[in-house]
């Protein structure tokens, strides 16, 4: 497990302001090519960084263009290797979750994010990144077949959570390359869904639980 | 691969000439694609966002090898691969398919659509090079 504390020293939390959001994600955007350019083809972390790059770089489109959750769904697809991954966001005035999920989930999965979605983002620890340590995970989360599931913040507060369920058949587990996109997702998502709401009120794609 | 033959394999391509047809409706596998191919080789690259654009481009401009995503809007990957394998020109022309999902009945789709290979998502730079590579420089050499 990572704490929050170990989770992003590297990665400045946004500012609140969309322009300081643009700002932050172009420029991290940036520094992962250049370094990720710098690196030779079969260099361990070229990969990685060529990730970041292309995570950082989507995230910065989708704020622009309010899509963020898609893009959260196509990175979480195309560059980690889950299909199946949901947002969770607390709506603390009417103790409700909201769902958005990407197209993957069959109805029973559904269900079973619908009954548990509090307790999935109550889960201790509530601050930190879970990933599912292999076969003798025996915790709840683990029981409901989440292999991930990593919190978002804005101003300092947990707003919810990103779920990752089933991984690709090819992806055994999540390794420390995945761990740095999982960073940058933790640190980014909670500033990048409050800038789209921002930019546009609807809330299209959330489902209540 | 060492640092030695990627460099003599980019010497080979750079004199060839030789333009690959990047095709992906998402632009996570795209960036990454083309960072990657622009920076450690020298092919010439186009860009297509669907299967429809890919088969006008791919008629258009004649590539030497394909590299298309699978899920796509207006027409799949397996659809525009076999689309391409109608045209007497594009007849011979390597296609990998990206897939996100490398299970055999996948894989089997896929070379039963025409296509030559495939990688799996998500995209490594190492694999991607070697691969285009193993097309391309024998294409170069036998030219």
């Amino acid at each position: 497990m990572i704490s929050k504390s170990e989770t992003i020293p590297s990665i400045n939390t946004p500012q609140a302001s969309l322009a300081d959001l643009e700002r932050n994600l172009g420029g991290l955007s940036l520094q992962y090519m250049r370094q990720s350019l710098e690196l030779p083809l079969n260099h361990e972390k070229q990969t990685v960084l060529a990730r970041l790059y292309s995570a950082a770089n989507t995230l910065h489109q989708a704020v622009r263009e309010s899509i963020v959750e898609n893009a959260i769904f196509e990175i979480c697809s195309n560059l980690i290797g889950c299909e199946q991954v949901a947002l969770l966001v607390t709506c603390k005035q009417q103790d409700r979750v909201a769902f958005s999920g990407s197209a993957d989930f069959n109805p029973q999965q559904l269900e079973a994010i619908r009954r548990n979605a509090k307790r999935i983002l109550q889960e201790a620890p509530t601050d930190s990144i879970y990933i599912k340590s292999g076969p003798e995970d025996r915790s709840f989360l683990s029981s409901l077949g989440i292999s991930a599931r990593i919190p978002f913040w804005l101003d300092k507060s947990t707003k919810g959570a990103i779920v990752f369920f089933n991984l690709l058949p090819q992806r055994n587990g999540l390794d420390a390359g995945d761990c740095e996109l999982l960073k940058l997702l933790c640190a980014y998502t909670g500033p990048c869904l409050a800038a789209n709401k921002i930019k546009h009120q609807e809330t299209s794609g959330w489902v209540q639980l | 691969m060492s640092d030695t033959q990627y460099k003599s394999q980019r010497k080979t391509a750079q004199q060839s000439g030789q333009k690959i047809l990047l095709v992906d409706d998402s632009s996570t596998t795209l960036l990454i694609e083309e960072m990657t191919l622009r920076e450690h080789t020298q092919y010439e690259l186009v860009l297509a966002r669907d299967g429809e654009e890919a088969v006008e481009k791919a008629i258009a401009e004649q590539p030497n090898l394909i590299l298309m995503d699978v899920v796509m809007p207006r027409m799949n990957g397996f659809e525009a691969c076999r689309e391409m394998r109608k045209h007497e020109a594009l007849r011979k022309v390597p296609i990998i398919m990206v897939t996100s999902r490398g299970e055999s009945c996948n894989v089997e789709q896929g070379f039963e659509s025409g296509c030559n290979d495939y990688v799996t998502k998500p995209i490594n730079g190492a694999e991607l090079v070697e691969i285009v590579n193993g097309y391309l420089v024998a294409q170069g050499q036998s030219q």
